[in-house]
Formats: structure tokens, C-alpha cells, sequence
């Protein structure tokens, strides 16, 4: 009897292509698109509060105990100062551009799955200690605020990103054959 | 590993160097800025002037009517009357530039060659990136100055801000990543059909 090992093909080549760089863009437009029919109510009771107000209140009493911060519907708030969290200051557009770029990036849907978790879970830990650190910002060297909040975080988060996406993307043994979209 | 230690790296020098050197390079930009302000829209025509403000310069865009404005409930900017229409922090425009830049110079390239054909699809991308951020931003407070019942009037006058609520909320660093991985791309093509060549002849 003679068995015949079936070969699989080559693996194709593993491209930053075309199709990746169109995917991606299509990806967040899609993902925006979806992102602004939630109800500003919705987003501000329910998300905000419980999902970022009240977690930087937990780490701002933790930290600092004597700011005696009060967190409100979208707003954290001491006797220092006052900080809104609206739409946009969200991290949603860190989170759309990640997965974004983890769907345009066609492998198998575990490894997408896995990496979109990931790349929630790095984008809420990162998001929560940048509402953390512009509101002691704000509160006590609001001159560092701006550069902070406008400049230097979010180059920062998209650069963080960027490499989480380097390392998930990267070749491995159980996933070889990669190719962009 | 060695990839994330060289953007890290780059991220370092080029925002240090972006923070330091804000004033000037955003005013160096700001011709080209005016340019894209009065080429997007007829209202008015757009004069930039960075000043300096507590938390760093800002970005004030003067506009000047070209023609009597109407505006939502009766009020009426006439003819060539200038007023102060928009203004954003020197470091908001520089944010799009910076993300460019470390991706473009932060992924690795084969030679030299590679680095140089991207170096000049980047001097293609890179206007373009900058023309479609801080000018949107501009026109778009401008236009919720003029317009405050944009952001919950009809379709009409909510898609007169969609580019800029658009941006802000995240295309403007959407923008600069597509930019980048297309500038690489069409390096790497480059240098590939090139080497295709060599060796076909």
C-alpha cells in the first residue's frame, strides 16, 4: 500500500498590501458608522458611567484619597476640578482603529477573535489611565493638560497600538500563511 | 521586539521634537493651510495666526466674508467683515504628522533604495494628510460658529460638519495610518518591480 502525503500549497506572501490598506480604512468607516447611531444618552448614563466614571473614580480614591472625587453621569468631579468624558474622549477611536486593522488582516477567525479581546482589554487599561492622568493633570498642572490630553496620549496609544498589531500580525508556527486582505 | 523598540523610539524624538518646535512648523504650514481653507469652501477667506496661550500657542483662523452670510435666525455677517471664526491648539495639527512619520520611518525597509523611493511617496502622502486634518478642523468650528444648529439640525446642515466630526473622532488618525502603509507599499512595489527587471534581463 502506498500512502501519498498530501503537501499543502506554499504559503502565499505576507504583504502590508493594497487590499490591506483599503480593508482597513473600510473597516473603521463601517465600524464609525455603527458607532454613531448609539444614543448620546445611552453612551453617557450607561457606558460612560459604569464603564469609565466609575472605574477612574475607583483608581483616582485609590491613588489619592484626599480628591474626594465624585463620579456623576459622564462627568468626574472634586473640589480641584471637573472632567467630561463625551464622545470622541472615549477611546472608541482607538478601539475601531485596532480592530479594524485586526480584520483587515485576514487570518483565522480564533486568532482575529483572541486579538480583538486583546486589543479591548490594552485599549480600555490604557484609556483608563489616560482619564486618570489628564484629570490629575487638570487638576493640578492644568499647563500640562493640553499637550497631555491633545498630543502627547494619543500619539502615544496609536503607537501602542500599532505595535500590539506588529505582534499579533507576526508569523507563527500554528499560523504560517498569513495574508493581508 | 526589535520593531516595537524602534517605534518606541521614534515616537520619542519626533513628538519631543514636534513639542519643542510647535510655534515654528506650525507656522510654516499655515500658508498651506489658508490655501486648503479658501480651496474647500466661498464663504469667507481664511488668515491663520499661531499665538501664544496658556496650555501653548493655539491656531486662530481669522475669516474674512466674501459675500454677505446669512445665518440661522436672521443675523447677518456683511460683506467683507473679518471676525474670529475658529481656533485649535498648535499641537492638535501636529498629532496626524507625527503618527505619519513613525509609522513611515518606524517600519523596517530592505536598503537604502527602498527607504529613499518611500521617503518620496511620503512627500506625496503627506501634504495630502495635512490638507484633510487641520483645514477640516478649521472649517468645521467655523462652520458651528456660523451654524451653531449643525449639530442637531436636518441632514443638510449636520453633513456641513460630518468631514470634521468625522476626523476628530478618530480620521485623523485613521488618515495618517492609511498614508503611511500606502507610502510603504508603493516603496516596497517600487523596489520589487525593480529587482523583477534585474532579473528578468
Amino acid at each position: 500500500m502506498i500512502f501519498v502525503v498530501a503537501q499543502s500549497d506554499p504559503p502565499k506572501k505576507t504583504t502590508a498590501g493594497w487590499g490591506f490598506a483599503g480593508a482597513f480604512a473600510a473597516f473603521y468607516c463601517a465600524l464609525y458608522v455603527g458607532y454613531s447611531t448609539i444614543p448620546d444618552d445611552f453612551l453617557r448614563e450607561i457606558v460612560y458611567y459604569h464603564g469609565i466614571v466609575c472605574p477612574s473614580k475607583a483608581i483616582i480614591d485609590w491613588l489619592a484619597p484626599s480628591e474626594h472625587v465624585i463620579g456623576a453621569h459622564n462627568i468626574l468631579r472634586s473640589s480641584a476640578t471637573e472632567l467630561r468624558v463625551v464622545r470622541g474622549c472615549d477611546g472608541a477611536g482607538f478601539i475601531f482603529l485596532m480592530v479594524a486593522a485586526l480584520l483587515a488582516f485576514r487570518t483565522g477567525w480564533r486568532r482575529t477573535l483572541f486579538g480583538i479581546l486583546g486589543a479591548f482589554a490594552l485599549m480600555y487599561i490604557l484609556n483608563q489611565l489616560r482619564i486618570v492622568t489628564i484629570y490629575f493633570l487638570n487638576a493640578h498642572r492644568p499647563d500640562w493638560f493640553t499637550p497631555a490630553h491633545v498630543y502627547f496620549i494619543p500619539t502615544f496609544m496609536i503607537v501602542a497600538g500599532a505595535i500590539y498589531f506588529v505582534i499579533w500580525s507576526a508569523p507563527t508556527r500554528d499560523a504560517p500563511s498569513i495574508v493581508a486582505a | 521586539m526589535r520593531l516595537s523598540f524602534r517605534g518606541i523610539l521614534i515616537w520619542c524624538a519626533l513628538s519631543a521634537a514636534g513639542f519643542l518646535l510647535t510655534r515654528p512648523i506650525v507656522e510654516t504650514l499655515s500658508p498651506f493651510f489658508e490655501g486648503v481653507v479658501d480651496s474647500m469652501q466661498s464663504d469667507y477667506t481664511a488668515f491663520l495666526s499661531v499665538i501664544d496661550a496658556q496650555g501653548g500657542p493655539k491656531i486662530v483662523m481669522s475669516c474674512t466674508a466674501q459675500r454677505a452670510l446669512l445665518l440661522p435666525h436672521g443675523g447677518i455677517v456683511p460683506a467683507f467683515a473679518s471676525f474670529k471664526c475658529a481656533w485649535t491648539d498648535a499641537v492638535h495639527a501636529l498629532v496626524p504628522i507625527i503618527i505619519f512619520l513613525v509609522v513611515v520611518f518606524g517600519w523596517p525597509t530592505k536598503n537604502r533604495r527602498e527607504m529613499l523611493r518611500r521617503i518620496l511617496s511620503s512627500a506625496i502622502a503627506l501634504p495630502i494628510v495635512l490638507g484633510l486634518t487641520t483645514p477640516l478642523l478649521l472649517i468645521g468650528l467655523a462652520n458651528s460658529t456660523l451654524y451653531p444648529e449643525s449639530f442637531r439640525a436636518d441632514s443638510q446642515l449636520r453633513a456641513l460638519l460630518q468631514p470634521f466630526v468625522f476626523m476628530e473622532l478618530g480620521g485623523r488618525w485613521l488618515l495618517p495610518l492609511v498614508a503611511a502603509a500606502v507610502s510603504i507599499r508603493l516603496g516596497s512595489a517600487v523596489a520589487d518591480d525593480e529587482k523583477r527587471a534585474r532579473t528578468e534581463s
